[in-house]
């Protein structure tokens, strides 16, 4: 409300500025001292209700300084306006240092621009999927197996998603096995497991040229440890980003 | 089983060494005799002492020999001599002794000695093998394992292992070192020394090589090095896997297995890297190639049949046929040097990895370990009577060396850290 009521008295001014402009006044209208006045009374709006005196005794300066505009008495105008540009630049000091009072305001504020949130609901996954550093996540897999299995399938989706995002980033499949079984066999255990992600990727829409393999085997643990928790956990595959240049 | 033996001593002994044998030969090693200027030098008496314990260990691990008691022995070592004409053999005779080893040594100064050794047969009083060796002191643990096999040589007519090594992966913090010790453990040291993960060591025949495979350049590529840890050479880095190389008997080409074309296929190659061609076909995983003596055929795992198995095909193509059939993880084959056995690992119906033998003409499976921790990684002695494989029965991974029929276990590694895939060198020692 406050601001439909200053846009029609900022209107007001601008038609009694070019009913002088077209009266042809014979000294110069003071356009540049009223345009700062004016300025300075939008900029103090707020300090109203944190230092009404000083900013009442501005508007009432200012409101004089119209009226002798319109009366043609430019340069008791001139003199006007600029003592109601520093009123309303004192007003807005004192409302600062009135520091309980603007507490008050900033926290209506505040519930203002909550209430504003609310409405249009914003997905935070999907925003989180639109950021650089978004974590891709890691996938398990069942013992001596590169069987990708329907969770592991929702979590390649969302990092498939982010790589569309982000065609930039390269991204490293790393395959990792438990330490049970010969060494030899698990690379290539590992490799099965990250290949069959590529391929899972790749139908998903993302390019070969992102997509690159490595098998640790069983060489880097997640957990070095001997249980079956351990075990799987270690039995994955993660996701490096590599960003081209 | 076969065993020729002759009472006649002057005739050749043959003895075909299966260690399963019921009957070892009981053989004592009588204490070394420290000559006159020596005895008041308590490094070279404990030396002594150190170097009878060396030759002990060696023919007990041996597999052939009751090596007795010394405590049972009823000469007195004051006054007996070395030599044929000063022992009383009957003493040795009622030890239950056979064979009897007398060594003596001489204080030369200067860190300097002088070794007489000898094996006499206590049956018909006669001296069989006769070494004698000057040089440093230090030399003496090595003279002790010359003389093993020179013993080993006498009964079995074949070269033995006192002078080989063991190379192994060796985990400490988060890296992993080539690591090389001598068969009975001692001596180790890194062959590697780099901030990486280093793979999968194995000889080049002649033992002046070392393949494995590193991550050092960013993808596990097969390198080669020296056992003295100068000059790498790297010889295959085709995009993913470069690993599990295996050589043939002759040292001229490699078998390992290559992922470039997207999935684990077995491949063979010359020894520096050329002349790539694939041997296997197939979507399932094809791994750990190991040659037959003969350099004609491949041993190796697959999972085509849903689970990994030992297979072999021929060198020069044809279908790969299955040997094992029990159990449903069998892997980390290796080919006796005679060709007639292949051990290997498997997981048993307790979910335990031991180690086991098929043969591959009948298929038949031996069992080699059992209820000692999870037992993996096994390869073959150069003589063929001898496995060394990792083991966790006392913890952490070590390694252990056992006779081929899987009795004689012995744990040969306790250091810091954890151990894994040892390739046992070849002979690196000519005989005199």
């Amino acid at each position: 409300m406050k601001i439909l009521f200053n846009k029609n008295i900022s209107f007001a001014v601008l038609i009694l500025v070019c009913a002088c402009i077209v009266v042809a006044c014979g000294s110069k209208p003071p356009k540049q001292e009223r345009s700062s006045a004016e300025l300075a009374a939008i900029a103090a709006q707020k300090a109203e209700k944190c230092a009404p005196e000083t900013y009442a005794s501005a508007q009432k300066v200012l409101q004089k300084a119209r009226r002798l505009t319109t009366e043609k008495k430019y340069d008791e105008a001139r003199l006007h306006f600029k003592s109601a540009e520093k009123l309303f630049a004192q007003a807005i000091k004192e409302a600062k240092a009135n520091k309980e009072c603007m507490n008050e305001d900033q926290q209506q504020e505040e519930v203002e621009e909550e209430l504003k949130i609310v409405e249009p609901p914003i997905d935070p996954e999907e925003a989180a999927l639109k950021t650089a550093d978004y974590q891709l996540e890691m996938i398990h897999f069942p013992f001596n197996s590169d069987i990708i299995t329907d969770e592991a399938r929702e979590i390649l989706k969302k990092n498939a998603r982010w790589m569309l995002n982000f065609p930039e980033a390269k991204v490293l499949i790393e395959g990792h096995c438990d330490n049970r079984g010969g060494m030899e066999f698990n690379l290539s255990l590992g490799e099965r497991r990250a290949s069959n992600v590529r391929g899972l990727l790749m139908t998903l829409g993302v390019m070969e040229n992102n997509l690159e393999v490595i098998s640790y085997g069983e060489e880097r643990p997640l957990v070095d440890e001997d249980s079956e928790e351990a075990y799987a956990r270690n039995r994955r595959t993660e996701f490096k980003k590599i960003w081209k240049n | 089983m076969l065993l020729l033996f002759t009472a006649n001593a002057s005739a050749q002994l043959v003895i075909d060494v299966d260690p399963s044998m019921t009957r070892k030969y009981p053989i004592a090693i009588a204490e070394m005799k420290l000559f006159e200027d020596g005895k008041g030098n308590k490094d070279l008496v404990a030396q002594v002492k150190q170097g009878q314990q060396t030759l002990m260990n060696d023919l007990a691990i041996a597999g052939i020999f009751e090596v007795l008691n010394p405590k049972s022995f009823l000469e007195d070592p004051k006054t007996s001599g070395i030599s044929q004409a000063q022992i009383d053999f009957t003493q040795w005779l009622q030890v239950g002794a056979d064979y009897l080893v007398k060594g003596g040594i001489w204080n030369l100064g200067a860190g300097k000695i002088k070794v007489d050794l000898r094996l006499f047969d206590v049956t018909t009083g006669s001296e069989k093998l006769q070494k004698s060796f000057e040089g440093e002191l230090a030399m003496q643990r090595m003279v002790m394992h010359n003389f093993a096999d020179e013993i080993m040589m006498f009964f079995t007519k074949q070269q033995s292992i006192f002078s080989t090594k063991i190379v192994a992966v060796r985990k400490i913090d988060k890296t992993k070192q080539i690591y090389i010790v001598d068969f009975d453990g001692k001596n180790g040291y890194s062959v590697t020394r780099n901030s990486s993960i280093n793979l999968l060591p194995t000889w080049s025949p002649d033992g002046k090589g070392i393949y494995f495979t590193s991550y050092m350049n960013n993808n596990p590529d097969l390198y080669r090095i020296n056992p003295s840890g100068k000059k790498t050479v790297k010889i295959s880095s085709y995009r993913g896997l470069n690993v599990g190389a295996s050589v043939n008997r002759t040292g001229t080409q490699l078998a390992l297995t290559l992922s470039k074309d997207g999935n684990s296929e077995l491949y063979v190659m010359d020894s520096n890297g050329s002349n790539l061609k694939r041997i296997t076909h197939s979507h399932a995983i094809d791994s750990s190639p190991t040659w037959s003596p003969d350099n004609r055929t491949l041993a190796f795992v697959s999972d085509r049949s849903g689970y990994p198995q030992i297979y072999q095909v021929d060198v020069n193509g044809g279908a790969p046929v299955r040997l094992t059939f029990q159990g449903n993880y069998n892997q980390s084959p290796a080919w006796s040097p005679k060709g007639d056995k292949i051990v290997f690992c498997g997981r048993d119906e307790r979910l335990v990895f031991d180690l086991f033998i098929v043969d591959p003409k009948t298929r038949e499976i031996t069992r080699l370990t059992q209820d000692e921790g999870n037992n993996e990684d096994p390869a073959w002695s150069p003589d063929g009577r001898h496995i060394v494989f990792s083991s966790t029965r006392t913890g952490k991974s070590q390694l252990f060396i056992m006779s081929a029929d899987g009795s004689n276990q012995r744990q040969i590694t306790n250091g810091k850290g954890k151990f894994s895939t040892p390739d046992w060198s070849p002979i690196l020692k000519a005989m005199p």
